[in-house]
């Protein structure tokens, strides 16, 4: 009898633990923080002209390398300017840049997935040849390459990202599609004599929507990535533009004087790509395209 | 298997000409005459005369299909130009500075071993504990730490306020230690959750649950019975991310001042020197194609099912 | 506890935890193993059975636990040993055979290694007379040209040769209980057959108790000394395996026996259990087989019964059996509307 008691209350508290774990790991809860981070970094990053307490790029040598202060929330860099500020400003450059080459990939790989995927045949065999042949390069070598040769500005960033960048979700769309295709509404939609264009628009595209949106959020985090670590090697944005890749390499000399100059721009680095990690990864435990794909 | 291993083959040759094509119509980037900038960056006036013979010696008023002729048979006969700024081969270059940028990749392959295997074995096993919560918490906050800013923090820490180890350059092993660690936090970091997702799925299978009614320990049924399964998945993200791995090591390299092939390009850009970018993504191509029909090849060898496959 | 008996399940209940709830999945349930024979459980999919012998083994799945009863097995209680006694326990002294023999195998170990697995661990013998061992035991249960077959890959073998691997797995350690769980299910009938006469015949060769779980009363008529039928996780009926065929008292055991599909009857006089076995949470709160019944009456609905002993050793729960057992159940014109 003492031991069957002994079994209940160990039940009870399993069940309880459990209840708090489901609790922990119900990643709803965890990736709302990261949205709430990235709706942070987002308004911070369209108010910027009203919030900054100084400009980001006037130079004032008298004020160079100041700690961290009352004034300057951040200290400021090797030419006396505020680094909150120009943190600030960096938010615009890097989720508008990043945002851009996200829209152009995602534009250009659904057009390019849907159409290989739907008609097959000969275009999808010359788009996949394309795909296979992009893809045996890694991604980041060329776009490094593309950047270098166009010569280092952020638009040349941007482009070389993008052309680099499509190819891996044109593969993923294309499979999709490709099994959409065979679902039987899609055969009763034709059956019922709706065209090419209707039924991709009406019935296809829908369904590839939100798993694309996963892929995207997922992604963000790589793309601001990419972008803030080509620019710190001096291929995006050109100084004095306010960009945190940027900001880190010109901090980087003066590590010894000054570390605050390359803590807080790597900081909002991390906690942009961390906040996109996160909300990712939440919605792929919702849609989880690689059930679809 | 042998048959399997010619088609791969073949296939390499066939993605390795498609390649070959794209890094020509590269060159086709670069803004201006080429012929001004070659003259341009070795101090010459780029005079109409100087332009004029300078376009005759690299064959540009040839048709563009000469052209790639031309450079192709030269790549055939390992010819893949000179340096702009060094004047040396192309190759001769890229050869000398490939086996510090491999010794670097392998290390930070190890680091990523030696961390992403016990985190995704531990957090599997003791799925939705404290641990795994741990776990995959430092995963996701390893997988979006920059690299860049990870190795400025190291160097601070280890070289400016502890002078621990050496921060910049190749030599001894303990140079070796931060870049290696600096490139393979973030890898270990996905290869955990990769680990432990595959291994959450093959302990579900029902060979784990035979595994266990013949009376195995817990750790036998991991280590033998779930783990040799569960790796076939990552070997191949393995395959690619190798790649990208000999890639990312461009900004490290330039962080710790490490003189492998990444510091090497970032110069050439700087530079202008097109040969060397030219030959650089030609180079890792190669490499990055090469590794994937090993991965390929290893991955048969492993999963008998695969290999019977190939075999008929 | 009796001598005879190797196996005494008193009282078992195993609980699954879901997203919609706690699933009973084995709710009470209690029978014994005598030394030698062969008991069968029998139960359309879902009402248990399965679980039932993976909580004998506590090789449940995570969502799962067993939350009260004991499981005597020679005298001593399994669920309250520790994990490495019951390590030693199984594949030992009590082993197991799955349904699935196309996934129950490792795919990336060789046949020999697995089987040799066991000879290692619970009699130390080395790789090499492991390997041996499980030669021997492979020509035992009939697999020709056994060498061979050592060097192969589950996927080269069919599925009755990949059962019969796993039957002679289950036998390497010379256990005194097997607890098949319908391991001919997933095979052609002429395989199962051929398993089903392995398995007899191994049964008296080293005369070890098996217990044997099917939804198919063929077989078990054939196999079984005695049977219990399960649904919804509790024991409807159990009895000897003649007494059960000859004089069914319980509706449903009556509804499982009719629907046997025979060459004497034509297709449209096949009878049926009528509708499915209903999700654990539409459960009758009385008789769990009441929305099913034919007979039920309304104490039936309200109030569950408790199992009965009658006559000849049978175990029934059912509220209405001295009843139907004096009108004679199946007469459809005295009892039944459909």
């Amino acid at each position: 009898m003492l031991r069957k008691g002994g079994i209940k209350i160990a039940v009870q508290k399993k069940q309880l633990k459990n209840k708090f774990f489901s609790y922990l790991s119900t990643i709803d809860k965890l990736s709302l923080i990261g949205l709430v981070i990235i709706l942070f970094f987002i308004i911070f990053g369209i108010l910027a002209p009203f919030l900054v307490p100084n400009d980001p790029i006037e130079i004032d040598l008298t004020q160079r390398f100041l700690a961290p202060n009352g004034e300057f929330l951040m200290g400021t860099d090797h030419l006396g300017r505020d680094v909150f500020s120009r943190l600030l400003y960096g938010i615009r450059t890097s989720l508008s840049t990043a945002f851009l080459v996200l829209i152009f990939s995602m534009v250009v790989s659904v057009i390019v997935g849907t159409t290989a995927g739907y008609f097959g045949g000969k275009i999808d065999q010359l788009v996949i040849g394309v795909i296979d042949t992009l893809l045996a390069f890694p991604g980041l070598v060329l776009a490094l390459v593309i950047a270098g040769l166009l010569g280092p500005s952020l638009i040349n960033l941007m482009i070389a990202l993008a052309v680099t960048h499509w190819v891996g979700y044109a593969r993923i769309i294309r499979g999709m599609v490709m099994s959409i295709k065979e679902q039987e509404y899609i055969l009763a939609a034709r059956a019922c004599g709706a065209g090419d264009l209707h039924i991709i628009l009406v019935h296809i595209l829908p369904n590839i929507i939100s798993p694309v949106l996963v892929l995207a959020t997922l992604d963000m985090g790589y793309i601001i990535l990419s972008i803030s670590g080509l620019s710190f090697l001096g291929l995006g944005a050109q100084p004095p533009t306010p960009e945190w890749g940027v900001m880190l390499n010109a901090g980087r000399p003066y590590m010894q004087l000054a570390p605050w100059l390359m803590f807080f721009p790597g900081m909002a680095i991390f906690l942009i790509v961390l906040a996109f990690n996160i909300l990712g990864d939440g919605l792929r435990d919702i849609f989880d395209p690689r059930d679809v794909a | 298997m042998f048959n399997y291993i010619l088609k791969r083959i073949l296939y390499l040759l066939v993605i390795m000409f498609i390649i070959s094509i794209l890094t020509f119509s590269l060159s086709r980037l670069v803004p201006g005459d080429p012929a001004e900038v070659i003259l341009r960056s070795s101090g010459v006036e780029p005079t109409q005369e100087a332009v004029e013979s300078m376009r005759e010696n690299l064959g540009l008023n040839q048709p563009v299909v000469w052209q790639y002729i031309d450079w192709l048979g030269g790549i055939l006969q390992w010819d893949f130009g000179r340096s702009f700024t060094t004047g040396r081969p192309v190759i001769q270059e890229i050869w000398y500075r490939f086996p510090a940028t491999l010794e670097l990749a392998l290390a930070g392959v190890v680091v990523m071993f030696c961390l992403s295997f016990p985190a995704g074995i531990i957090s599997a096993v003791f799925k939705n504990t404290y641990l795994d919560h741990l776990g995959r918490f430092l995963a996701l906050v390893g997988a979006s730490f920059p690299s860049y800013w990870l190795g400025l923090l190291l160097i601070y820490f280890f070289g400016v306020q502890n002078s621990l180890l050496p921060v910049m350059g190749r030599g001894t092993g303990r140079h070796l230690i931060l870049p290696a660690f600096t490139l393979g936090l973030g890898m270990a970091a996905v290869y955990a959750r990769l680990l432990r997702a595959n291994l959450l799925e093959v302990l579900n299978q029902d060979y784990i649950r035979t595994a266990r009614a013949k009376g195995l320990s817990e750790k036998a049924v991991v280590l033998k019975h779930a783990l040799k399964n569960a790796l076939l998945p990552v070997i191949t993200a393995f395959g690619v991310n190798f790649g990208y791995l000999l890639g990312g090591t461009v900004i490290i390299e330039t962080i710790f001042n490490w003189p492998g092939l990444g510091k090497f390009v970032v110069e050439a850009i700087f530079n202008r020197d097109y040969p060397v970018l030219q030959a650089y993504v030609l180079f890792m191509a190669l490499v990055f194609v090469t590794i994937n029909t090993l991965v390929d090849i290893i991955y048969g060898v492993l999963d008998p099912r695969i290999a019977s496959e190939r075999r008929n | 506890m009796s001598k005879t008996n190797i196996l005494e399940v008193n009282n078992l209940q195993t609980h699954f935890y879901t997203k919609e709830g706690i699933v009973k999945a084995v709710d009470g349930v209690s029978f014994e193993v005598k030394a030698g024979e062969t008991l069968g459980i029998v139960g359309e999919s879902g009402s248990g059975k399965s679980v039932t012998a993976t909580s004998i083994m506590q090789l449940l799945p995570a969502s799962a636990e067993i939350v009260a009863g004991e499981v005597d097995f020679k005298g001593s209680n399994l669920l309250s040993k520790s994990k490495a006694e019951l390590q030693k326990i199984r594949g030992n002294e009590i082993s197991m055979i799955f349904q699935e023999p196309m996934t129950a195998l490792n795919p990336v170990y060789k046949i020999g290694n697995q089987l040799a697995e066991v000879f290692q661990l619970h009699q130390q013998l080395n790789k090499k007379r492991a390997l041996k061992e499980a030669k021997d035991l492979l020509a035992k249960v009939g697999i020709p040209s056994p060498q061979e077959r050592l060097e192969e890959y589950p996927h080269q073998l069919s599925g009755g040769m990949r059962q019969r691997v796993m039957i002679a797995m289950a036998l390497a350690a010379e256990p005194q209980l097997i607890i098949a769980d319908e391991p001919t299910t997933a095979l052609d009938v002429t395989i199962q057959a051929q398993i089903l006469d392995l398995l007899q015949n191994l049964q008296s060769k080293f005369g070890l108790s098996l217990i044997f779980i099917t939804h198919d009363l063929g077989i078990i008529a054939e196999i079984a000394d005695r049977v219990i039928v399960m649904y919804a996780g509790q024991v409807m009926e159990s009895a000897a395996v003649e007494t059960l065929f000859e004089e069914a008292k319980h509706p449903y055991t009556q509804g499982l026996i009719d629907s046997i599909p025979s060459l004497n009857y034509s297709r449209e006089s096949l009878v049926s259990i009528k509708g499915v076995i209903p999700d654990f949470f539409e459960l009758p709160a009385g008789c769990k087989f009441s929305n099913r019944c034919d007979y039920a009456i309304k104490k039936c609905f309200q109030e569950e019964a408790k199992l009965e002993l009658a006559n000849k050793g049978q175990l029934l729960k059912c509220w209405r059996w001295r009843e139907l057992e004096r009108k004679g159940l199946g007469d459809g014109d005295v009892l039944t509307g459909s």
